[in-house]
């Protein structure tokens, strides 16, 4: 009975360790997928030339706007 | 009355006002670009910033070429089907306002389906429709709202330059690969001493190195290059003990993980590596809207109208002309090759060649020069030389140009690193010893640790994070240099050499005194109206110093090109102009630019012009008398001798006469003795003599137009402060021997781990990024004190 019991006991202990060496694994492997997926954005932007003029944008950004409002005015003119 | 500005370009406008829909305008030019733009709901340019515009400039017949396909197809970056895309580099790009109405260009012509501004280069990216529209007609639409492109022989060459852009990705590698072994080897940081890290510690130790891997053999390839070409030609550059320590750090990881002896040091290697790619993406400041590298191909136009014999015109591509062939040159057209003038008369403008602002007259049967520009009216010219034999560009054959100046200089990182390796590696073999002695099994940990922890990654941090900064300093005191070496070498000058014409004097004023017989107000009021006639830019000059005086209305006025004019109002005669034409008495031969009249025959007297020197002349060489060796080097004849002596220190060479070889020669000998020679230059004729000396500065008035190949480029407003810029980058040295001490205390606490045996992966990991930083941010805090204390 008692062998029976330590023996279970034991089963028991491997069986956590195994569940846990998947989660290891697969927590390693999802981790490493999203970095790569992150590298391979930034190498595609860099491609692209999104990097080559960092201050052009900065200012485009801000047109869009004054454009609407101007559009805006003039209808309410009309 | 106040002085009104002008609503689009920002000029007075007091003599000639323009009103339109209540607003003033100073030329019709600029009122037709303020039309153009309401009528296509485009005011809102003038929104954004106050007189944004430029005046357009007269641009006929002057991009015809562009209906030569053979030439527009090689300024386009692009042509599929019927969509072409065109780079055109505008230099009047300058605020937000230029970039929305550029980026708006498809409501001006709808055949344009985008085009995108890039700021800091100054240039658009036009994509249009190639059925419906030209280049030819694009080019004039952005002309005619004021936003000329500037198409030069250098666009023709070039063609699609691809961007180097390897730094970025190696960047980005590193760092990627930094992060993550970092967030592997965490486990080990804490440790845990039990059955779980037993159990995984080699998946992460070998996921550690493959992540290691790129950073090694990619990201870090150009330091061991750099080693290998450094030991090849005997020199032990900083990248030697780098190159070391990578390797070392590499090798003894990968052993250490496949023996299962350790961790591995791949945490620090991959830091390693990011950290001095991040100081070599610092040092990289580029000014892309100037060009340090010009020659006369950006200042050359890319193609002329050849004169066939059937009195057609072609434009042909300025490397096709052929000697004997006929070329017909506008206004404001460039003499691109040497040859003779036929037809009409030539006002040659060589300012660019000679700094010279004074346009030298030409009648036909003279022999005319490559580089000068036509300022008045159309002639033909027969060509005597091609491009390439022409003497303005066989001025750049010379071997000056050719070799490159940096590879020479041994920077100071370089000569503290060749004490650094020989002491480093004279501690490892000693420690190795020792430990062979008392404990064998330790002997080889400890070489490899001493290799690893001395890598002298903050020594190698320390300049271009200092230099770098130094650089953006400058670059916002409007003193632009090209690279960081330039710094260091400012720091070494003991001489410095100016030319005189457009450098110590400016083109822009004009100091005029009148020598003669007093003119009464009936002369003066003749005088000023006949000038007013005259197109001669001396009859301009001369015109705009009679404020008071009131104007007549003449009518017999007659332009002798090249002489003088000759005006008859009522009984009064006037001439003026050079002194054989107006026959003056006055024997005394002078060497100053004059302007001579005479009323009804009888001489009157002179106006002579000279160029006023630059502000604060006389206080920058005093100033810098005491500590370099001065000396100023004119192309221009004497005239001026007596006034420098008098107004400059003791001591200041003066040489007059020089040629552009002279020049060159001049500061080749003073090299020669041993003198480290910053020469500040403005023209084409000081290019040889930039070229040769250690650090070249351009003076320039505006920084977009052409400056010769130099260093740096400095904005004239700039010039009295030379002698703080040159303090400054001594200043930024010292910073650097500060540093170097700095980063030395902490190699001296890793070397105590590595020489005693007990380096582990852990302090490593520490010390390398703590030392590396600190450094940047001592460098960095100190350089902008420094910067604050130049303003």
């Amino acid at each position: 009975m008692s062998y029976f019991l330590k023996s279970n006991n034991l089963n028991f202990e491997v069986s956590i360790i195994r569940q846990d060496m998947s989660v290891i694994y697969l927590l390693l492997t999802i981790s490493i997928i999203v970095a790569i997926l992150f590298f391979i954005a930034f190498i595609y932007s860099v491609k692209t030339g999104q990097f080559d003029d960092s201050y052009t944008p900065s200012v485009r950004m801000l047109f869009d706007d004054e454009l609407v409002k101007e559009k805006q005015e003039k209808s309410t003119l009309d | 009355m106040k002085s009104k500005q002008c609503y689009h370009c920002g000029d007075s406008c007091d003599d000639d006002l323009i009103k339109f829909n209540e607003k003033t305008f100073c030329c019709n030019g600029c009122k037709t670009v303020y039309e153009i733009f309401s009528e296509n709901d485009l005011t809102c340019y003038y929104n954004f910033q106050d007189n944004p515009g430029a005046i357009p400039t007269e641009i006929q017949g002057k991009y015809d070429f562009l209906d030569n396909k053979e030439i527009a197809d090689k300024l386009l970056d692009f042509s599929d089907g019927n969509t072409q895309i065109a780079t055109l580099y505008i230099p009047h790009i300058h605020c937000s306002s230029c970039i929305w109405v550029l980026e708006n260009l498809h409501k001006l012509n709808p055949k344009v389906s985008s085009s995108q501004v890039d700021f800091p280069k100054k240039k658009v990216r036009v994509t249009y429709n190639s059925d419906e529209t030209t280049l030819k007609e694009i080019v004039l639409l952005l002309s005619s709202i004021g936003y000329e492109p500037y198409i030069s022989l250098e666009d023709y060459e070039s063609g699609k330059k691809a961007v180097d852009r390897s730094l970025i990705y190696k960047l980005g590698v590193a760092g990627f690969a930094f992060g993550n072994v970092m967030f592997l080897s965490f486990p080990e940081y804490f440790q845990v001493d039990g059955f779980w890290i037993e159990h995984y510690k080699n998946v992460f130790r070998w996921l550690m190195f493959f992540f290691s891997l790129p950073v090694v053999f990619y990201a870090g390839k150009d330091y061991f290059i750099s080693a290998y070409k450094g030991l090849r030609s005997k020199i032990l550059n900083i990248d030697v003990p780098i190159a070391l320590g990578i390797s070392v750090l590499f090798i003894r990881s990968t052993v250490e993980i496949i023996f299962d002896l350790g961790t591995g040091f791949f945490d620090s290697l991959t830091g390693l590596v990011f950290f001095l790619l991040l100081g070599k993406f610092f040092q990289q400041k580029t000014y892309n809207f100037l060009s340090f590298e010009r020659d006369y191909k950006s200042y050359f136009p890319i193609a002329v109208t050849r004169i066939l014999s059937s009195d057609k015109e072609e434009n042909v591509q300025i490397y096709d002309v052929e000697k004997g062939d006929r070329l017909l040159i506008r206004n404001q057209e460039l003499i691109p090759v040497d040859g003779i003038l036929i037809n009409g008369n030539a006002e040659l403008d060589y300012s660019f060649v000679t700094g010279e602002a004074e346009p030298v007259a030409k009648k036909s049967g003279d022999k005319i020069f490559a580089g000068g520009k036509q300022l008045s009216g159309v002639i033909e010219m027969e060509v005597l030389a091609s491009v390439s034999q022409s003497y303005l560009t066989q001025l750049w054959s010379n071997d000056v140009f050719q070799k490159n100046k940096k590879s020479h200089y041994k920077t100071i990182t370089d000569n503290i690193s060749k004490k650094f390796t020989i002491i480093v590696l004279l501690i490892a073999f000693v420690s190795t010893t020792f430990w062979l002695f008392i404990d064998v099994s330790k002997a080889l940990n400890v070489f490899t640790a001493v290799l690893i922890i001395a890598c002298p990654c903050a020594i190698a941090l320390a300049a271009p994070f200092a230099l770098g900064n130094m650089l953006r300093i400058f670059g916002k005191q409007k003193f632009y240099l090209k690279n960081t070496t330039v710094v260091e070498q400012l720091a070494a000058i003991d001489t410095i050499i100016f030319d005189k014409t457009g450098t110590l004097t400016t083109h822009k004023e004009n100091t005029i005194s009148y020598d003669g017989v007093r003119l009464n107000n009936q002369e003066k009021s003749i005088l000023k109206s006949s000038l007013r006639a005259s197109n001669h830019p001396l009859s301009r000059t001369l015109y705009s110093t009679f404020d008071d005086v009131e104007t007549l209305t003449i009518t017999d006025f007659k332009e002798v090109v090249g002489k003088g004019i000759e005006v008859n109002y009522k009984e009064t005669n006037l001439k003026l102009g050079a002194s054989s034409y107006v026959k003056n008495n006055d024997k005394k031969s002078t060497l100053d630019t004059s302007v001579y009249i005479s009323f009804n025959d009888v001489y009157k007297g002179k106006f002579t012009f000279k160029n006023s020197y630059r502000k604060g002349v006389k206080d920058l060489f005093n100033s810098l008398k005491n500590n370099f060796n001065l000396a100023v080097v004119s192309g221009d004849n004497e005239g001026e001798r007596v006034f420098l002596e008098e107004n400059l220190p003791k001591g200041t060479q003066l040489m007059f006469n020089q040629k552009p070889e002279d020049k060159l020669n001049v500061v080749a000998s003073l090299q020669k003795k041993d003198e480290k020679v910053l020469m500040i230059g403005d023209g084409l004729n000081d290019a040889g003599a930039l070229a040769q000396s250690d650090v070249g500065v351009a003076l320039s008035e505006n920084i977009n137009v052409f400056s010769p190949a130099c260093d740096g480029i400095l904005d004239a407003s700039k010039f009295n402060k030379i002698g703080t810029y040159i303090k400054a980058s001594k200043k930024a040295i010292q910073i650097i021997k500060y540093s170097f001490i700095l980063s030395l205390c902490y190699n001296v606490i890793g070397l105590y781990f590595a020489v005693t045996g007990q380096l582990m992966p852990v302090i490593a990991a520490i010390l390398m990024p703590l030392s590396s930083i600190s450094i940047v941010v001592f460098t960095t805090i100190s350089t902008n004190l420094l910067g604050n204390k130049i303003k």
